[in-house]
């Protein structure tokens, strides 16, 4: 591994590779802050731009986007409850109460620690493990995948504080609205009242940007600050978190790693499921966590860590295997082989050059991404001085063409803007939103992985319980329904 | 008498067409294409725009209309003016399949689109799990013989659905259908041994791997980057299919335009940077003029059609 990487690091430190490394990491942050505008935008937009240079260097720019994005999209998601990202958008629940305890700056600077770290122990795993990870990743069928999602979604029920009621009828939402579209099992349009539209569901990056963004936006219309109440002065000691809040964000950031280093390497998943998850996780372990929601830093650095985590191993399967594990990866995968290279076993043997390049890249890339961050965090919090007047009206634009942006669609606006109302009103009545756009990512994944694996089993329940994996998840999710159950069962024997 | 009629009656349209044609175009040609950008069928689609426009001397605007499979942008430009100005990208599942299945696809693909080119055709291969005992089509069918089997597919009414039916009715042996969320999940499925086996373009990125095994090519000859390969004729099964992408006008479009886009849509396939990129792409370069392609689309709607209407293969 040591010789490969030396080799590797010979390919990332020439000086043509540097620049296209720098020219993507930059381009990934700076689309990452923009709101909505995603990864899969920009790299279809690039794609062509790589075809005159060398294929590494190609993919090495077009994976600094990738991973660069996962920086920049918690700008937003922290300074201005705006998911820069969809797998940012969870950050936003403690990420923007700590804006609101003006804590921006520390919450921008524990934010861009957890990435580089996340990043980091995902590089680590990928250099040391990729094609055993792989291998790992085909393991996991139908009823694994299933499982894993329903255990996802049980633990999310506690997502968000406030009624438990009130959450699961959220995350039911979500999963209602995750039926619209072509049902991919049986080829049924549902609920699409012929709008070939609807036919590809309801858009994730609508919902969050609406439910999340747009909702904050018109809850702040009419209340008449001059200024924004969230300005806060910056100095230097507004910037660096206290030791409290380092000691209690590290653990979160090993777990935070942990989860998203397992997500990415399964394909199909990812770093949006992935930080959800590790939000989910730290709800239930973090020290602070009868404050998240509240700003707890837990709630910032495990999922940011989780989802650049994920950003670095999502490269496995697609490498490794030759199975991209979404839609960026797809394109990437397309953009290997218009560049002459075949991604797959081979090209560990083949072309080594390329793979251990790539990693190596990984490594810089990373590094420049934590120092062009940390001195941008007066810059970002400066934004915050801006009156609300001027700044939300530029802030709708760019939501909008970020919207626009992910399917080329006008239709996709109007969701947002369903979405945004929704999620205003939503709030009035106290209901949290984070489980319904959960439910609307989710609910797909489990409902089509649940009957494909019982076509694959001809109908028998079992084969949930007969695959150790399976089977393994199931037990974690009853132990979690049971912990949650014991606990207010105690309560009421002690008031008796 | 009738044949004088006809020939004035053609010089009279073609002297209407060549004035129509002097000013044409006047400003750029709009290119709708029915997927994102960055997909197999935009670097197509960009390719023959940069090839129109350097021949017309206007650009050619690429518009990404995705979703539905296709079919929103192949609604819109059906109800683009025939005026030369709006051309479409489609394929074999826009011109073919979409309509043969899904009864929401409100156009017509012979009415309401005339053919300009192909550019490339796409080829199957059938491919197993590595670990079985299959080598190749006399395993294979023996194996589904004996064997309750499952295939993968990208969804209902994927081009490998309709492959994997036609094969299966070819061989008269049975399998059940596993959807899955595009063609590269249906691989990874019958990598780690949930299904058996899939018909798809996706397996030739596999052809040197370790858990996916190819034993045919679906098409009438071998495929150039897989030479020792034989098709499934040669294996005694008489199945070859081709999905192909071309260049489509609205109806109503001059034929005297249809043709000066052809013409370098022709130079285009026979460059060998061209072949190149495609043949790299795991597609096969094929030219096909503008009669050509409106027959590749009366053929492909009988014969798909004659397999939807044996497996029942509809989505609602």
């Amino acid at each position: 591994m040591i010789d490969n990487l030396i080799l590797g690091f010979g390919v990332a430190f020439s000086l043509s590779t540097l620049t296209w490394c720098f020219m993507g990491v930059s381009i990934g942050m700076f689309i990452g802050v923009l709101p909505g505008v995603g990864p899969l935008a920009a790299i279809s937009m690039l794609l062509p731009l790589t075809y005159y240079t060398t294929p590494t260097n190609a993919l090495v720019m077009l994976s600094g986007i990738y991973y660069g994005a996962q920086y920049g999209g918690s700008v937003a998601s922290i300074l201005l409850r705006l998911p820069g990202t969809a797998s940012s958008a969870v950050v936003c629940l403690d990420g923007y109460e700590m804006t609101r305890n003006g804590r921006a700056g520390a919450a921008l600077f524990l934010s861009a620690v957890a990435s580089f770290i996340g990043g980091s122990i995902g590089i680590l795993l990928m250099s040391a493990f990729a094609p055993s990870l792989a291998e790992l990743a085909l393991q996991f069928g139908s009823q694994e995948y299933f499982m894993l999602m329903t255990l996802g979604l049980v633990a999310a029920s506690t997502l968000s504080e406030g009624s438990a009621v009130k959450g699961l009828a959220m995350v039911v939402l979500g999963l209602a609205l995750g039926i619209v579209g072509l049902d991919t099992i049986s080829g049924t349009m549902r609920f699409t009242y012929g709008n070939m539209e609807l036919v590809d569901g309801i858009s994730l990056v609508a919902s969050a940007m609406g439910l999340f963004g747009l909702s904050e936006i018109l809850a702040n219309i009419g209340k008449g600050e001059r200024g924004s109440p969230l300005a806060q002065k910056i100095s230097l000691r507004s910037m660096i978190p206290t030791g409290r809040e380092i000691r209690d964000s590290l653990p979160a950031i090993w777990r935070g790693s942990a989860i998203g280093s397992f997500f990415g390497a399964l394909p199909g998943t990812g770093s949006t499921v992935a930080s959800f998850f590790s939000y989910a996780t730290e709800r239930k372990v973090a020290r602070n966590r009868a404050q998240m929601g509240q700003g707890a830093v837990e709630g910032v650095a495990g999922p940011e860590a989780a989802n650049n985590a994920a950003a670095q191993t999502a490269f496995i399967p697609t490498l490794t295997l030759g199975v991209p594990g979404d839609a960026v990866m797809a394109l990437m995968l397309g953009a290997m082989i218009v560049h002459g290279i075949q991604p797959g076993p081979g090209l560990l043997n083949d072309t080594p050059e390329v793979f251990w390049g790539l990693i190596a890249s990984f490594w810089i890339g990373n590094l420049l991404l934590v120092i062009f961050n940390i001195p941008l965090i007066g810059i970002w919090v400066s934004l915050l001085r801006i009156p609300y007047k001027l700044l939300y009206p530029g802030i709708i634009v760019l939501i909008v063409i970020g919207t626009y942006s992910v399917h080329l669609s006008v239709f996709d606006i109007y969701q947002l803007l369903g979405f945004g109302v929704l999620g205003y009103v939503l709030r009035i009545l106290k209901f949290p939103t984070a489980p319904l756009v959960l439910g609307i990512v989710l609910g797909p994944m489990i409902e089509e992985n649940f009957r494909r694996s019982l076509m694959l089993a001809s109908g028998d329940y079992l084969t949930f319980v007969t695959r150790p994996i399976s089977a393994g998840l199931l037990l974690a999710t009853i132990a979690i329904v049971a912990s949650q159950m014991i606990a207010p069962l105690k309560r009421w024997r002690r008031a008796r | 008498m009738n044949k004088t009629f006809t020939s004035a009656l053609a010089l009279s349209l073609s002297i209407t067409a060549t004035a129509a044609l002097a000013e044409w175009p006047d400003h750029p040609i709009t290119m709708i294409v029915p997927y994102n950008p960055g997909g197999t069928t935009d670097i197509l689609a960009r390719a023959a725009a940069e090839a129109i426009s350097a021949a017309v001397g206007q650009p050619v605007v690429v518009e990404n209309r995705p979703g539905a499979g296709g079919v929103v942008g192949a609604t819109q430009a059906a109800q683009a003016e025939g005026d030369g100005y709006t051309i479409f990208f489609g394929n074999n599942a826009t011109q073919v399949i979409q309509p043969l299945i899904n009864p929401a696809v409100s156009y017509d693909p012979q009415a309401d689109f005339t053919g300009i080119a192909t550019v490339a055709d796409a080829a199957s291969f059938l491919a197993v799990n590595a670990d079985l005992p299959i080598q190749n089509m006399n395993d294979f069918i023996a194996y589904l013989g004996d064997h309750e089997a499952k295939f993968g597919t990208a969804g209902v009414g994927s081009m490998g659905q309709f492959t994997t039916e036609m094969i299966l009715m070819a061989a008269g042996v049975d399998a059940t259908h596993i959807p899955y969320q595009g063609s590269n999940n249906a691989m990874a499925a019958v990598m780690s041994g949930e299904v058996e086996f899939l018909a798809d373009p996706v397996a030739a990125t596999q052809s040197d791997a370790d858990h996916l095994r190819i034993i045919a090519t679906l098409t009438a000859e071998r495929h150039p980057n897989l030479p020792d390969m034989p098709t499934a004729r040669e294996q005694g099964l008489d199945v070859a299919i081709t999905g192909w992408f071309g260049v489509f006008a609205p109806d109503g479009t001059d034929p005297e335009m249809l043709e000066a886009m052809a013409a370098p849509l022709a130079e285009l396939v026979a460059s060998d940077a061209y072949r190149e990129q495609v043949l790299r792409m795991g597609l096969l370069p094929q030219f096909r003029d503008p009669a050509e392609t409106d027959a590749a689309v009366a053929d492909g709607l009988t014969t798909f059609g004659a397999i939807r209407d044996a497996a029942g293969i509809s989505i609602e």
